[in-house]
């Protein structure tokens, strides 16, 4: 008897003692969040947690009155009732209006959320529309712009650092900040402003949820879905730059209770480590985020399982006042702080003058060039282009070597005639120093057709690159690892390098490290379909490589750079795979 | 220490029969009258009720305890934030295995050896009504399970989930066909079960008994046989579409083609949301029929408890949406969904008040599966509550797919279902095997199982509310404190389990030597029957091979 | 007696089996019924667009003349999405338009196959927020039919639509996604 009570009394005081002496260090409930609707759910939430708490009180004092009065120890004596219309109308009918009041609360949130009737809320009157997109396993999102300026695109995966900690045993997730929660780039919205966002999917569902916005939503591959949410009333959003500098300048002792609590959100996000935002793929760089003073940053996870990477998909939001997010617009979409201006198109904004086309260069130049050449063609991947001499030389050479040459042309081949002359004539300004340089769309469209090469829209450049097979390399001899190792180090050195790096540590996300890869660790097939193939920027080397360099580069990859496959392809195999191409369509 | 002494039943010799039957009387049973057949041929080809009872019991235990394994393996990962143990696909594999072993594997198996073993008893039948069917869907069942295991070998194995969600289940390599094979099998298998339970009940209760007077585990179980001949079909062909996508190029879920992957997930609840009160009816009846005989007083309200029963089996038809109340509906369904699912608390709480109202002036003792029976209510209940909370759609948003639905579905199943499986156990397995078992370590085992479940299951509410969603291996740090209680608390959970496991085989070896009499429980025969005598508690313990082959007589307990 | 009762039995079973063979189908049946409830009684979801494509194929062949609302504008943004990474570029010539309801407008997508194969694609349309698709017709959609593009081959897709004038003023801005997705393989 009293071991029971003891074992009952001593299980709830270690209940009361995790939920009292050491609340501070454990989160318990739904957090209030930062939006009307995250706070009405927070109200609900706890309005229906009472009445639970109440309810249950209730129920299991009865219940636990009865265990402890009517016992047969006790010498009671067992009633032999089994039936009662009346109590069991009343327990009927209170439930019932316990539910219809729950039900009834539930139903007017849900009204307002979708703004059937709120009145000063009107329903579909959006400031901006942001598209979420999820990809294994990952989240894009696109700003979408008004009035015809470009959308803003942010790809937003897992910061490195809490990656690494994740796979590697030697490294303290502890010590990783914001560990799970942090991305490469965050995404960047005003405060205050009433943002739809739509989101959608690129492969399999996912679910987008930010806690502190009070909703979360599916992205389903094909369809559209769409919430909103309004950052606001938080002390700091209502202040000016004297208000928070008051933090820094006036003493403590003289902060009044809203300065207490701008200064903590001040500092707050003061201590935030923002160095996994800042990288080369993001003209936005750590003095931007030093300028900003005050921002909330509202993290979450992807909540829908979508496979294994569906833990590692974290969402990061961070809402700034309106002349940071200003700021922060104009350096996205331009690189710099300068005012933006319309970039021109194939259409009616033609690219016709200098300046026109500088502009769309140096859009064209920082998304397809930089990651290669460097921000500021310094070189890297690629060559440096400062001090070239073909970059200072005649431009339509550049424009034309641009154009044939891997992998060069398998990115010019998806620019359109108005972007690669901005690109060209921007090189040709701005690394060689050619003021005068102007290369219209007019003269690419000329060499893209008068050369019969690579990169005309919608023909195939497979006759050129065919005479660059050697015609007398013997396929048929057989050769050992090491003699295909040594001879792919050649060939890799001249065909690879350029984007995969002599170490084979690539460029991420673009150019993928080759070390330890899923592909030249993995099925040696799936290996040599890619390179036979070609996937996104990597060329198709069936067509262009002998079918011993390609042996000899397989081998290579799959058997040094870091990789230990063990295993290789003789060239008489890729010959046959090769011959086996589907012919070009001419 | 009185607490712990058995006080409950009394020791008589099991030599004095009070009905007894001759188990040598009958001959319209064919080839099996003269008891079983000798060596383990016996267990392959038995038609006998008790036999294959047996046989689902068994299985299920050791379903139980490959499925507990698989948990353990998630909770150990999750003891500390970073991957230790295990790569994210095996840790998919590992959530989506254990879902599906417990629920086909151990739950729904050991409800059907339940009642393969009391029904015909209770009702007074020699035996189940197709046995050869019966015999047929046991070995079905183990095929079925057997494919599922054989997929943990195939690559990756199957890591999308039990719910199987279209696109993502379609990435699934070798181990798909293995799966949607392995599911369709377990299907039919529990249909053939649920269409012999059915079967049973309507052809062949003993004369005088009538439907309003069937013990109330009796009715739950036919209740429980027309969901899953209603919703196992429509099981199977969601994932026949799903075979059909992958292989045989159609486009039921696939956008590209004209389908919708959301449709996929409406049919799988119009069987999901059934399925899971497919595994707690069962548990109803058997907390019905424990709670009056430990109370010694008639259960109370016998027919609200059938009425809400059938009610609650009726509504999980229609409630099906609240499972994807994010997945982005129009206002109208949103709340019809939220409204029949909250109206679902109506008949729940009828069955809470009805049990307490049985155990109101009582004369209560506290033996294991009274134990159970009161931990299962007060835990169902907080379940309960959480699912209360769970159904108010615009709260949804919030909790949906997070730690605190992995704690409510689990408050709802492990003290709900797998709690009144061990409490069933523990009340019967003195009436099946002719023993008592260890009383001492079965309150030992309720003791360390109700406080560890908590300490498991309890902080995941938190977790959940914080903002942790379900199915990741890994998290953020802020998570770490209370999943290494969980975790701690799983182990002790897991390895009270083995007293269990202990508290079994002793008393089938009959360890304890305790004989058990007929009635087995003080009371057992006048309160655990429902409305009328119950039937098995006449009978010896451990009952004869064939029982009832003469109609027993019905005597109502209750003036009516 | 036990003849009686084991055919009774097995009538019973057999009748069962039935149900569940019925139920089996009903599963199956719960696709035209979700198509059914949620694109022509809500009129939510433009969930077939084998359906759609028939109706709006129909609809080509007389365009259906509305009053131009002139007082009124709403925004239509065109985005676009590439399934399982298929190796194309796609995106709208204008990717956002201000459109009176009851007018039709002509838009023009590009599209590219980067890669040196032939791929055979389906472009599926969905609109946000949903409760619109029914006020927003299409008369002429590269959606309509799979599109093959040769290996480099661009291509300048458009679609003409309208906005009914009976859309509620609710509405003020409208979002048109396409996703294209692979269908090579499939074939």
């Amino acid at each position: 008897m009293n071991k029971t009570k003891q074992l009952f009394a001593s299980l709830v005081l270690t209940f009361l003692s995790l939920g009292t002496a050491q609340a501070s260090d454990y989160a318990l409930n739904m957090m209030k969040g930062t939006t009307w609707l995250s706070r009405a759910v927070y109200d609900l939430h706890m309005q229906i947690l009472w009445i639970c708490v109440v309810i249950g009180i209730a129920v299991f004092g009865v219940m636990f009155y009865s265990i402890f009065h009517h016992r047969k120890s006790k010498g009671h004596k067992a009633a032999q009732f089994y039936h009662n219309t009346m109590v069991e109308v009343i327990w009927i009918s209170i439930p019932t209006i316990i539910i219809v009041v729950m039900g009834w609360l539930a139903t007017s949130l849900m009204r307002e959320m979708y703004n059937a009737d709120k009145e000063g809320n009107d329903r579909n009157d959006y400031d901006m529309t942001v598209l979420v997109t999820g990809y294994q396993f990952y989240w894009e999102y696109k700003i979408l712009g008004k009035d015809g300026a470009d959308d803003i695109k942010i790809v937003s995966k897992l910061d490195k650092k809490s990656d690494d900690a994740s796979r590697d045993e030697d490294i303290e997730p502890l010590n990783v900040p914001n560990y799970m929660l942090n991305v490469t780039e965050p995404l960047v919205i005003p405060i205050k402003k009433k943002i739809r966002y739509v989101l959608t999917s690129a492969d399999v569902i996912h679910s987008w949820w930010v806690p502190d916005f009070g909703w979360k939503k599916d992205a389903n591959p094909g369809y559209t879905n769409e919430a909103w949410a309004r950052v606001e009333d938080a002390p700091w959003m209502n202040t000016d730059d004297s208000d928070i500098e008051k933090c820094t300048t006036a003493p403590k002792e003289q902060w009044t209770e809203a300065d207490k609590q701008i200064c903590s959100s001040v500092k707050s996000w003061a201590d935030i480590d923002k160095s996994a935002w800042v990288n080369s793929k993001n003209p936005v760089g750590e003095g931007f985020w030093k300028s900003v003073k005050v921002a909330g940053v509202y993290r979450g996870q992807c909540t829908e399982l979508c496979g294994v990477g569906h833990g590692y998909m974290p969402v990061v939001v961070v809402a700034l006042k309106q002349a940071d997010y200003d700021k922060w617009v104009q350096i996205k979409q331009n690189g710099s702080a300068v005012p933006p201006k319309p970039p021109c198109d194939a259409g009616v904004n033609s690219c016709d003058d200098r300046e026109a086309l500088l502009l769309k260069g140096n859009q064209v130049y920082v998304e397809e060039c930089s990651a290669c050449h460097g921000r500021n063609g310094e070189g890297g991947g690629a060559p440096a282009l400062n001090g070239s001499s073909k970059v200072a030389g005649d431009t339509s050479a550049l424009a034309q070597f641009i154009l044939n040459k891997v992998p060069m042309a398998n990115i010019a081949k998806n620019l359109d005639d108005p972007e690669l002359a901005g690109v060209v004539t921007y090189i040709a300004d701005r690394f060689g120093n050619q003021k005068q340089a102007l290369v219209l769309p007019s003269a690419i469209q000329e060499i893209r057709a008068g050369g019969g090469s690579a990169a005309s829209t919608s023909t195939d450049k497979s006759t050129d690159e065919k005479t660059e097979i050697a015609a007398d390399a013997d396929v048929s001899a057989t050769l050992t690892l090491e003699e295909l190792v040594s001879k792919g180090e050649v060939i890799y050195g001249k065909e690879c390098a350029g984007c995969h790096q002599a170490t084979g540590e690539g460029m991420p996300p673009m150019f993928p490290a080759l070390t330890s890869s899923a592909v030249a660790t993995g099925k040696i097939d799936a290996q040599v379909n890619l390179m036979l193939n070609g996937k996104n920027a990597m060329p198709a080397f069936g067509k262009s490589l002998n079918a011993v360099d390609f042996a000899a580069v397989l081998a290579y990859t799959r058997n040094k750079l870091g990789n230990s496959a063990g295993d290789f392809k003789q060239p008489a195999d890729i010959q046959a795979l090769i011959a086996a191409l589907p012919a070009d369509a001419e | 220490m009185s607490a712990f002494s058995a006080k409950g039943y009394e020791v008589k010799d099991h030599n004095t029969p009070q009905h007894h039957h001759d188990d040598h009387h009958d001959d319209h049973h064919g080839d099996d009258h003269h008891g079983p057949a000798k060596g383990w041929l016996r267990w392959v080809v038995t038609t006998n009720h008790k036999d294959i009872g047996t046989l689902y019991l068994l299985f299920s235990l050791v379903m139980f305890f490959v499925g507990g394994a698989m948990a353990m393996i998630i909770r150990a990962e999750l003891f500390q934030p970073g991957l230790q143990l295990v790569q994210p696909a095996f840790f998919n594999n590992m959530t989506t295995m254990h879902a599906l072993v417990m629920i086909f594997g151990a739950v729904m198996p050991a409800f059907v050896g339940l009642a393969n073993w009391l029904i015909p008893m209770m009702i007074g039948a020699p035996d189940m009504a197709l046995p050869r069917m019966n015999n047929m869907s046991f070995w079905m069942l183990v095929a079925g399970i057997t494919l599922l295991f054989s997929t943990l070998f195939m690559g990756d194995g199957l890591g999308a989930g039990w719910t199987m969600y279209p696109p993502l289940v379609l990435q699934t390599k070798e181990a798909l066909p293995f799966g949607i094979f392995s599911v369709h099998l377990l299907g039919i298998s529990s249909i053939m079960g649920a269409i012999n339970i059915i079967a049973t009940i309507t052809n062949l209760r003993a004369p005088g008994m009538s439907l309003w007077q069937m013990p109330i585990f009796v009715w739950t179980w036919l209740i429980t046989a027309f969901l899953l001949i209603a919703v196992m079909p429509v099981f199977a062909g969601a994932v026949t579409m799903l075979l059909t996508d992958k292989f045989f190029g159609t486009s039921f879920f696939s956008a590209a083609g004209g389908g919708d992957p959301v449709l996929y997930q409406h049919i799988f609840w119009f069987f999901g949301h059934p399925e899971v009160y497919i595994l707690i009816l069962p548990t109803f009846g058997i907390a019905s029929t424990i709670i009056p005989v430990f109370s010694r007083k008639p259960l109370f309200g016998y027919l609200s408890m059938v009425g809400a029963t059938i009610m609650i089996a009726l509504l999980s038809f229609v409630v099906w949406a609240h499972h994807m109340f994010s997945v982005g509906m129009p206002i109208s369904g949103e709340l019809f969904f939220m409204w029949a699912t909250i109206a679902i608390a109506i008949p729940t709480a009828v069955k809470v008040f009805n049990w307490i109202a049985t155990m109101w002036e009582g004369a209560m003792t506290f033996e294991t599966p009274m134990l159970f029976s009161v931990g299962f209510v007060v835990l169902f209940t907080i379940g309960g509550f959480t699912g209360m909370m769970m159904a108010l759609a615009p709260l949804d948003f919030q909790y949906h797919d997070t730690y605190f639905i992995v704690a409510h579905f689990h408050y709802v199943l492990v003290p709900g279902s797998i709690f009144m499986i061990i409490a069933a156990t523990y009340f019967w397995l003195p009436k099946w095997t002719g023993f008592m078992y260890n009383e001492r370590i079965g309150k030992l085992h309720f003791w360390l199982s109700a406080i560890s479940v908590n300490v498991l299951f309890f902080p995941q509410h938190f977790l959940g509310l914080a903002g942790m969603p379900r199915r990741i291996p890994d998290y953020a740090i802020q998570f770490s404190d209370w999943n290494m209680i969980s975790s701690i608390g799983a182990f002790v959970f897991g390895v009270s389990q083995l007293l269990f496991l202990y508290v079994v085989i002793d008393c089938i070896r009959g360890g304890t030597g305790i004989k058990a009499t007929n009635e087995v429980w003080d009371g057992a025969r006048q309160y655990g029957g429902g409305i009328v005598e119950g039937l098995e508690w006449t009978l010896p313990s451990p009952p004869p091979y064939h029982t009832f082959t003469e109609a027993p007589e019905i005597k109502s307990t209750i003036p009516r | 007696m036990a003849e009686n009762l084991s055919s009774k039995n097995t009538k019973l079973a057999r009748m069962l089996v039935l149900v569940a063979v019925a139920m089996f189908g009903f599963g199956y049946a719960l696709v035209p019924l979700y198509n059914w409830v949620c694109v022509d009684l809500l009129g939510l979801k433009n969930s077939t667009d084998i359906n759609t494509t028939l109706a709006n194929k129909a609809a080509l062949a007389k365009e259906t003349v509305y009053t131009v609302d002139k007082d009124r504008q709403v925004l239509v943004e065109f985005i676009t999405v590439l399934n399982d990474n298929i190796p194309m570029t796609f995106r709208a010539q204008t990717p956002q338009m201000k459109v009176h309801p009851g007018e039709y407008y002509t838009v023009n997508f590009i599209a590219q196959n980067t890669s040196n194969k032939t791929i055979l694609a389906q472009a599926k349309p969905s609109l946000s927020p949903a409760p619109v698709t029914p006020f927003f017709e299409k008369t002429q959609c590269f959606c309509f039919i799979e599109q093959t593009f040769k290996p480099k081959e661009t291509k300048v897709m458009p679609i003409r639509f309208v906005v009914k004038p009976d859309l509620s003023t609710d509405y003020k801005t409208i979002t048109l996604l396409y996703t294209f997705f692979d269908i090579t393989d499939k074939k």
